[in-house]
């Protein structure tokens, strides 16, 4: 799956508009960023990646970097 | 079976500015959650109020003749007082035999499978009397309403069963499994012996450093951790139990699961590759998560003429604090009562 691709569908989950994540953006910084948010990556990684991903693993994740090389571990 | 409902409902769209997020982000939860309102009880409700109107109103009814109770258990994570048990307290409201066991149950989401455990076990020394089974609490006393984290859920309400030995009855299968490894995923901290209630304890603050308001006091639940053990450990669990029955998915009529909220629920429908339709989950935004009342509020809500008139082949599955989780398999219907009572309490 391509980098744009896999952005989207955070952005999507953060109810962000395209375009607005890089691999760089510090997911802190971001208001959209809360628990409902981590829920949903949770569920995402679940559904689209068959991969769990644990409350102190999401708790442990920085950037969008920090997903995106979850998605592909 | 009967549920008693709070009188008071309070509207989700009502208390956004309690939190501290922008109103937007907290009505994103609205969508996705399925967050509409929830059920509170007044401010001097006790959790034995609630399962007294419900028992006044069944022995009302004639569903239930008093010299019938042979034991009263109640479930619930938030007792009237420490000393006495909440079933000492309807006891005496209602004067019953001395010859009546009564007990209480310290249990959170996983309270009314509890009982009902409890009474199955009872009902092993009590022929020809029957147990009644009070799963209540109130526990938006215990939750901050500055926590976005967990007060736009809770609800407040009791369900009762009554119970009783049938010869002729099918077999229930059950499992049951903890993990206390888990168990600060959902805590109150203070107010216990660990910890006594005290000025300090009750201060409000941003405990997770997330927006959250709330006290030691409160109850804290750590929801990543929660939903991640929900999506672990209940499919398997299932999987287990009907086995266990000897049945298929599609041998049952309804999957009754406790009503954390819509979100997990749905999930969880994915995840087992049952249809929503058998796996009713509308309960959240009507009433809140109501904990060990959710099962029985569930039950009355949505099914309540089918309980009456027919028998179902059920899946019920209850997780929570502990981290405790359970399911069972079992044949309900043809009861005398099924019903939501809406109280004034």
């Amino acid at each position: 799956m391509e980098t744009t691709k896999k952005l989207a569908m955070i952005e999507e989950i953060m109810d962000l508009d395209e375009g607005t994540l890089t691999p760089a953006t510090v997911l802190e910084d971001l208001e959209e960023w809360d628990s409902m948010a981590k829920l949903s990556v949770m569920v995402m990684m679940d559904d689209e990646f068959g991969k769990v991903l644990t409350g102190d693993a999401v708790r442990a994740l920085k950037t969008v970097q920090d997903i995106l090389n979850f998605m592909d571990a | 079976m009967l549920s008693v409902i709070p009188q008071t409902a309070v509207r989700f769209e009502d208390e956004v500015d309690n939190y501290t997020f922008p109103a937007k982000q907290t009505l994103r939860l609205q969508k996705v959650m399925g967050y509409k309102q929830h059920r509170i009880v007044k401010e001097d409700t006790a959790t034995s109020d609630l399962c007294c109107a419900g028992l006044e109103y069944i022995l009302g009814r004639g569903w239930l003749k008093r010299e019938e109770i042979g034991g009263i258990v109640v479930a619930t994570s938030l007792p009237d007082h420490f000393i006495p048990p909440v079933s000492s307290v309807i006891h005496g409201e209602f004067q019953l035999g001395k010859d009546v066991a009564c007990i209480d149950v310290s249990q959170g989401c996983v309270a009314f499978f509890w009982g009902l455990l409890e009474a199955f076990m009872l009902l092993e020394h009590m022929e020809g009397k029957k147990v009644v089974v009070f799963a209540a609490d109130v526990l938006s006393k215990k939750v901050s309403q500055k926590d976005r984290n967990s007060y736009p859920l809770i609800g407040d309400g009791a369900g009762i069963a009554i119970v009783e030995n049938c010869m002729d009855a099918g077999k229930v299968h059950t499992i049951l499994y903890n993990n206390g490894g888990l168990r600060d995923a959902l805590k109150i901290p203070a107010g216990g012996s660990r910890m006594p209630s005290t000025q300090e304890t009750a201060i409000l603050r941003d405990m997770d450093g997330d927006g959250n308001l709330r006290a030691l006091d409160n109850l804290t639940m750590n929801g990543a951790d929660v939903f991640s053990f929900v999506q672990a450990e209940v499919p398997p669990l299932i999987d287990e139990v009907l086995d266990f029955a000897g049945y298929s998915k599609e041998d049952m009529d309804w999957y009754l699961f406790h009503q954390p909220n819509k979100f997990m629920l749905r999930k969880l429908a994915e995840k087992l590759g049952v249809p929503y339709e058998k796996m009713p989950m509308n309960t959240v935004e009507e009433f809140g998560n109501s904990s060990g009342a959710c099962i029985p509020i569930n039950i009355t809500y949505n099914l309540a003429d089918a309980m009456r008139t027919r028998k179902s082949r059920c899946c019920v599955s209850a997780f929570g604090a502990g981290l405790t989780w359970g399911a069972m398999v079992m044949e309900l219907g043809e009861m005398d009562f099924c019903e939501a009572y809406y109280s004034s309490l």
